[in-house]
């Protein structure tokens, strides 16, 4: 196997096309929940769960269910009812196992549904690892390390951005930026700084 | 629990079905616009020949070009490892290994920078940078003599390196 | 008559789905970097917007409360996939440049949003009035921020040169520029309202 190269999909997943910052997904949960560094990391722990997971079974779908069957213009439909049930049994299984971590992250599934980073991962992942010319250990690896690692950047952009704005709350924002705005405005700060590591690769 | 089934169900299959028939009437034209995108791409790099030959070689799918009954080249693949990703290219090269046009089919390259192989500068209809390597052999093909994209010397790098590579080994197999 | 048009007129300023509720972002920021694409965008979700409100307004009786999410993500992935093959059918370059937020359309907090606070109560008029509000509101956000950045980022307005000699500023189309634009932006909303 290329180790190589699953080296630069992990790199590429957490820094270059980091999902937030670069891909614009998931900004919802960015800017809503990165109030504080506490429920920024249950939300992003909470992600990187279900978009690994979700990453490992919308594989198994398409290569088993939708490509046999001439079906791949469902896609989007099947992926998504998949990822809808797949939180909603989490959270189920969640509650009833162990509801000390039901308690930590347990409002933050629900959320996820909508969340488009885990929706776009998986999509990314087919239209990145079903090409001709990729066999199938390698597709089913690549995939599954690009949901992980995905969920791994969300949590790293989630955690700077809180600790930036549990200082922010402090400091004297003129009064129209106060709030979300200026949650933007350093979101474009760090995706500036961010897009130093592109060009970066193994 | 018994209507919610049923519920849900009959929503899936209404869905499925119109799917299914929206489907039926697109697929042949979205299979029509993939073969005239094709055909444009193949006319583009190759302007002479009036037929096109699918093949394979280790490196996938190659055309070989006829004008009439003479083989007067061929169009093979090619891939260059960008700034950010494979740029996948097709490239058109003579009988004496010349490269006769190049057409990027996809690229992910920062938009302003290294996507700017692709520019098509203001009343011209071909990509100024692309259209530098025509007449150039293929298999020795060098940055030297090439205005380079500025600020995307990667970009640049990663198209020569891509074509010279798919070239030789291309040439290899065919002698 | 004056309902009908408040109804209409909501989504476009009052309540914009961009600047106003916050809602839909991803796509907003991604697929603003030239005119062409955030028209493109606007439009495909309008058409889903509108689709998914008329019918899940329309079978809102017949459907238990408990499952109505489940329902209506159905209804609506019918709807994305549909604009999907369309666009593929008749515009594959315009589809090739929104890439992944096509299919990703499905999870556009302001069509789920609207299904949930109003289709699922309102008439089917009411709700169809609601969606074009709404989309046309979406629209004009994107329009505002793709014009936006693509003067600045491109130096051009729908791909034809304005100012001879300008030399843009490519940060403005990559992603800081994108999310500069929005924070500016929601800050002047914010502005003109406390005025």
């Amino acid at each position: 196997m290329d180790y190589g190269k699953f080296m630069t999909i992990a790199i590429s997943a957490i820094f270059i096309n980091n999902f937030i910052l670069t891909r614009f997904l998931g900004l919802c949960p960015f800017i809503g929940v990165s109030k504080q560094t506490k429920p920024a990391l249950g939300m992003g722990a909470a992600v990187i769960f279900v978009m690994t997971l979700s990453g490992f079974i919308t594989w198994i779908v398409y290569k088993y269910l939708l490509v046999p069957f001439g079906l791949e213009y469902l896609r989007t439909i099947a992926f998504i009812l998949v990822i809808a049930v797949f939180v909603q049994a989490v959270e189920m299984a969640m509650a009833k196992l162990s509801p000390a971590l039901y308690r930590a992250m347990g409002i933050y599934i629900p959320l996820i549904t909508t969340n488009c980073a885990v929706l776009g991962v998986t999509v990314l992942n087919v239209n990145m690892f079903f090409k001709k010319d990729m066999s199938i250990g390698f597709s089913f690896i690549a995939s599954l390390l690009q949901a992980f690692c995905a969920g791994i950047g969300f949590m790293l952009a989630m955690l700077l951005m809180s600790g930036i704005r549990e200082r922010l709350d402090l400091t004297d924002v003129p009064q129209s930026l106060a709030g979300i705005p200026i949650a933007f405005i350093v979101a474009s700060l760090m995706s500036m700084a961010f897009l130093g590591f592109s060009g970066f690769k193994f | 629990m018994l209507r919610f089934i049923m519920v849900l169900t009959a929503v899936c299959v209404v869905a499925a079905l119109v799917l299914g028939g929206v489907n039926s009437i697109t697929k042949p034209l979205i299979a029509a616009q993939k073969e005239k995108e094709l055909n444009q791409a193949l006319k583009d790099i190759m302007p002479e020949a009036d037929r096109y030959d699918r093949k394979t070689f280790s490196g996938g799918d190659y055309y070989q070009c006829y004008k009439g009954k003479k083989a007067i080249g061929y169009t093979i693949p090619a891939i260059g490892e960008g700034y950010s990703g494979d740029i996948r290219m097709l490239v058109g090269i003579d009988n004496k290994g010349k490269i006769t046009g190049i057409e990027v089919l996809s690229q992910a390259e920062t938009p302003g920078l290294g996507a700017r192989c692709i520019e098509i500068k203001h009343r011209e209809n071909k990509p100024w940078f692309l259209e530098q390597f025509i007449g150039k052999s293929a298999d020795s093909l060098q940055l030297k003599g090439i205005e380079t994209i500025t600020g995307a010397t990667i970009t640049s790098e990663a198209i020569v390196d891509g074509i010279r590579k798919y070239a030789v080994d291309f040439l290899k197999e065919i002698n | 008559m004056k309902s009908l048009f408040a109804e209409f007129k909501k989504g476009i300023h009052i309540e914009n789905p961009t600047f106003a509720l916050l809602l839909g972002l991803c796509p907003t920021l991604a697929v603003s970097n030239n005119i062409r694409n955030g028209l493109g965008m606007g439009i495909a979700a309008t058409f889903v917007l509108l689709g998914s409100n008329i019918i899940i307004s329309s079978i809102r009786k017949l459907i238990p409360t408990k499952i109505r999410i489940p329902c209506y993500i159905v209804v609506i992935a019918t709807f994305v996939t549909i604009v999907e093959l369309l666009l593929k059918a008749y515009f594959p370059v315009l589809d090739r440049s929104l890439g992944i937020f096509v299919p990703l359309i499905v999870v556009n907090c302001i069509i789920l949003g609207r299904a949930e606070a109003f289709a699922s109560k309102n008439t089917v008029t009411y709700s169809a009035l609601d969606a074009l509000g709404m989309g046309i509101g979406f629209m004009l956000a994107l329009l505002i921020i793709s014009s936006i950045r693509e003067f600045l980022g491109s130096g051009t307005l729908l791909g034809f040169q304005i100012i001879q000699g300008f030399q843009p500023a490519i940060i403005m189309v990559l992603a800081p520029g994108a999310l500069m634009t929005l924070g500016l932006l929601i800050g002047f909303n914010n502005w003109l309202k406390r005025r």
